[in-house]
Formats: structure tokens, sequence, C-alpha cells
């Protein structure tokens, strides 16, 4: 009787202590999920440039390149 | 990397299961203040901290980032006000990405078969002479068909992205990549954030199926403009150098849907200022 008492409660502080339910057992949980799961993004170096933003009235830069984008791939149809 | 490097510069990547945890977690280890939706397979978090976060006052200092988990697989900081063009090179990937194939490229080349291996190592070697050797943001992607990454140069700031086309000469199934370079990817990168038709998926108006190799760096106006093909139908993208004693330039990027019948719809058409230290 005693023995099957023991063996019982060893099992529910098993299944307890399994559930996480104190927080340092949930933070273990996590970090072990995490290393299967997680990939690490790596560390951001100093930025050298800045992006100053969109650059307005410049329609002609971009009608050339248009151009001249509708030309190489009217040539490269052509070719093939 | 070192755990508090982890911490305090790096993202991570969750998978779908972890998300879960993230938003249901009650132990305040991990939380997410905004969960939005996005189209396709991509769900953006805003101020989401990672798994590794272990107190509030990590919490508090990773506020400023948001991250895009494409097919719950991969977290990617999304570019902003300082960032590297490699971190904007990442974003534009994580864009435009289909799939997300290894976090490195040395774990995608033992996935390679000799041939394709060989392609990849000769390209790697290429850009290392050339001074890319930063791997640090190696990631490899995949959209329609093309793998690519993107390595940065050893002055910090340029970077180089080759993107290997598939080729129907089995069994080898990349072609020679094309090269992207510095204001090109930066041009790439830009597009992707101001594309705005809903009728082509931004991948197929921006990623390039093959096109003209232009060396190129922020330093330096392009000597010719890059033209590319896509799925859509081109791409191009001009860099100029507009004040070299302020060190400022200009990119231009224009994206064409070929309607197959001599006529084309313009996509994407902006000019971009850059200024670089």
């Amino acid at each position: 009787m005693k023995a099957v008492l023991v063996f019982s409660l060893s099992v529910m502080l098993v299944i307890v202590s399994g559930c996480g339910g104190a927080p340092n057992n949930v933070k273990q949980q996590t970090l072990t999920t995490s290393t299967t799961n997680v990939i690490d993004v790596k560390p951001q170096k100093p930025t050298s440039f800045t992006k100053v933003g969109v650059v307005q009235g410049t329609p002609k830069q971009q009608e050339e390149l248009i151009q001249k984008l509708q030309e190489k791939l009217a040539v490269e149809k052509e070719q093939k | 990397m070192n755990r508090r490097n982890f911490l305090t510069s790096s993202a991570s990547l969750v998978g779908a299961s972890l998300l879960n945890r993230l938003l249901i977690n009650q132990s305040g280890l991990a939380a997410a203040q905004t969960v939005e939706k996005l189209p396709l397979r991509q769900v953006k978090i805003m101020y989401i901290c990672d798994v590794e976060v272990l107190n509030s006052s990590d919490l508090i200092n990773r506020k400023n980032f948001s991250y895009t988990i494409l097919r719950n697989k991969m977290v990617t900081p999304m570019a902003g006000p300082g960032a590297s063009i490699l971190q904007y090179f990442a974003s534009f990937a994580a864009e435009v990405a289909s799939d997300y194939v290894k976090d490195s490229v040395v774990d995608w080349l033992k996935t390679l078969t000799s041939g394709d291996k060989k392609t990849a190592e000769d390209a790697n070697t290429m850009m290392k002479n050339g001074g890319f050797n930063d791997y640090s943001q190696d990631n490899v992607y995949l959209s329609n068909g093309v793998y690519f990454y993107g390595i940065g140069h050893k002055d910090d700031l340029n970077v180089c992205a080759p993107f290997y086309p598939p080729t129907n000469n089995t069994p080898k199934k990349l072609d020679e990549p094309l090269m992207i370079e510095g204001p090109v990817a930066l041009g790439f990168s830009f597009g992707s954030k101001d594309w705005q038709s809903k009728e082509v998926p931004r991948a197929d108006g921006l990623v390039p199926k093959s096109g003209n190799y232009v060396p190129g760096q922020l330093e330096k106006s392009l000597e010719e403009a890059m033209y590319g093909a896509t799925k859509a139908g081109g791409i191009g993208v001009n860099y100029q150098v507009t004040n070299a004693s302020q060190k400022h330039g200009e990119i231009t990027i224009a994206s064409v849907k070929d309607n197959n019948d001599g006529t084309y719809d313009t996509l994407l058409a902006k000019t971009y200022g850059i200024n670089w230290t």
C-alpha cells in the first residue's frame, strides 16, 4: 500500500513538473522549443548609408529607363 | 554568436506552433502586442520579442523591431532607418521569396549536386575576390525558380547578390547567376516597398531571371543601367552619383509588364535619393 502511494505521488510529481507549472520550467520549455525552430538573423552592422526618400520631378529619368527597358525586351524577344 | 549578441541584436525564426506559444504565453517571457495577417503565406508581427527574451526589459529594448514570417519558418528584420544595405536586401528577399531555402549558403551548398555546387562555388569565389565576404545575412531564398542570397562587402557598405535561374540541362538545375550589386540591390529593395500593383505580384515584377551584369557601388555612377527579364516582363535600375562631394546619389527603378502584343504596362517607376558616408 505504501509503495503504491509513493509510486502515485512520484507520477503526479513528474506530471506536474512536466506541465511546466513553475515559471522556470516554462522558460526551459520555451527555450528548448526555440532551439529546434529558431534561426537567428545575424547582428546588425553600423549603417553607412541613408535613404533620403523619393525624388520628385524625375519623370524624364524614369521614362528613359522604361523606354530602354522596353527596347531591350523587344530585342530579346526577337532573338528568341 | 554569443547569447548576449543574440539577445540584443538579432531576430529569430519561429515555427507556427511556436508563434502560437508566443501569443498565448502567460508567463511573461514572450509576448506579441500586434499581429497583422497579410496575404499569401506571410504574417507580419509588430513589436514582437523573440522566444529567447527572458525578461521585460528585453521586451522594451526590442519594441522597434518587426519581423516577417514566411511559410511560418523565417523571420527577417524589416529594413528601416538605420538598416544596412544587406538588411535592406534581406527585407526585399523576404518580400519576394516564395520559399525560404536555407539559413546559410554553406548549408545550401550541401544540398546541391556537384554541377550546381561548382556553379555556386565559382560565384562565391568571384564575389570573395571582389571583396564580398560578409556572410552575416546569407539566408538563401527561392522565387519563381530563382535561388538568391545577399553577401556584404568588406567595406560594410555594398552588397552583391547572385540570382541563379533554373536551367533545363538536367541533372544540373542552376544556371550561371546574374550578379546584382550595390545600388541595384538597393533599388530592388526600395521598389519592393513601393510595389502597388494588385494584378502582378511583386516577385513577378522584381525578381530577375536574366539580365546584364552591371558592377555597382554607391560611390560610383553605373556605367550602364541594369536591365533584366522578369516573369511579368522586365526590370531596369539605374544609379547616378548626383553630388560626389556630398556623397549623394539617385536610384531609378522601373518595372514593366509585357502584354505580349507589343505593348507594355508600367508597374513601377520611382527615383530615390540616398546619402552614404
